[in-house]
């Protein structure tokens, strides 16, 4: 049997990374079974619906599965390490970290240039709003994953 | 039958030569033999097979292809085995891996993670072959 860390700080974190890539899969479980995710095009004021918006936007988000894959394993793997109190832990939570940082800022590019953020469009839309609390999670965790796995690097 | 069905029985198949290929190789041992047959069972049939191939191929919709569920496949399968293979690395204890390398890989909890991500491509290949069966 492998021993685990003591550090209750670093098992909070391997539980937080694991469950990333668990939640980064069960968004794209909901996307691919259900509209839950997707954003309601139709309650939009009609001067903010262009026809080809839905399109377009089924086209972005279609090329993330594979990047996403990548991103929620690094995630999980670096948990896997941290929990065993593993120095690989950093290696593969800078790779996670900066893989989520690279894909929510495209993604945030991608909302803020089609006005996915304006507060019309974001009151009472489930994925819209799921989208905005995805973007903020993503950002701020894996700042602070790049942070805390840069701390271990630096010893 | 059904794509379930084949999903879960292309799932077995890949757990029955996994199995062997591992006693073959020597590569790891269970604690007791009918450990292995639960595991051929239960995580590659019901959860790799079923639930994740079986589950995620036969419900998605008619305008997404499997080519385009394939990672989320893969991403499931990987992050149930890395769930998997922590818990009997850190608690259960149910197998243990031999002195021999792993395609170069020496440590117990670098085999866990490896063999943890690798477990995504079951449900992604017993999805491709439930659906190529005619």
């Amino acid at each position: 049997m492998i021993a685990s860390t003591r550090n209750a700080a670093d098992r909070a974190h391997a539980i937080a990374l694991f469950v990333t890539g668990t939640l980064t899969c069960l968004y794209w479980v909901l996307f691919f079974l259900t509209d839950l995710t997707r954003p309601d095009f139709a309650t939009w004021p009609a001067s903010a619906r262009t026809p080809e918006l839905p399109a377009i936007y089924d086209a972005f988000e279609s090329a993330f599965p594979a990047a996403d894959a990548f991103t929620g394993l690094c995630l999980a793997v670096a948990g896997l390490y941290l929990w065993a109190g593993d120095r690989l832990a950093a290696l593969f939570g800078l790779v996670g970290a900066g893989a989520l940082l690279f894909l929510a800022l495209i993604d945030i590019e991608f909302n803020v240039l089609h006005g996915f953020y304006a507060p019309e469009r974001l009151a009472g839309d489930v994925g819209l709003s799921l989208e905005l609390a995805i973007n903020i999670g993503c950002l701020s965790f894996g700042v602070f994953t790049l942070l805390r796995m840069w701390s271990k690097v630096r010893g | 039958m059904s794509i379930l069905e084949y999903c879960i029985g292309a799932a077995i198949l890949e757990g029955l030569v996994t199995e062997l290929l591992a006693v073959a190789l020597g590569l790891w041992r269970y604690r007791h033999p009918g450990l292995a047959v639960a595991n051929i069972i239960l995580m590659f049939g019901l959860v790799q097979g079923g639930l994740i191939a079986g589950g995620l191929s036969g419900g998605v919709s008619a305008t997404h292809s499997l080519a385009n569920i394939a990672p989320v496949m893969f991403m499931a399968g990987a992050l149930v085995g890395l769930a998997y293979e922590g818990l009997n690395s850190f608690c259960l204890n149910a197998w243990s891996w031999s002195e021999r390398p792993l395609v170069g890989l020496e440590r117990p909890l670098d085999k866990a993670a490896a063999v943890g991500v690798l477990w995504g491509v079951v449900p992604v290949t017993a999805a491709f072959a439930a659906h190529f069966v005619p």
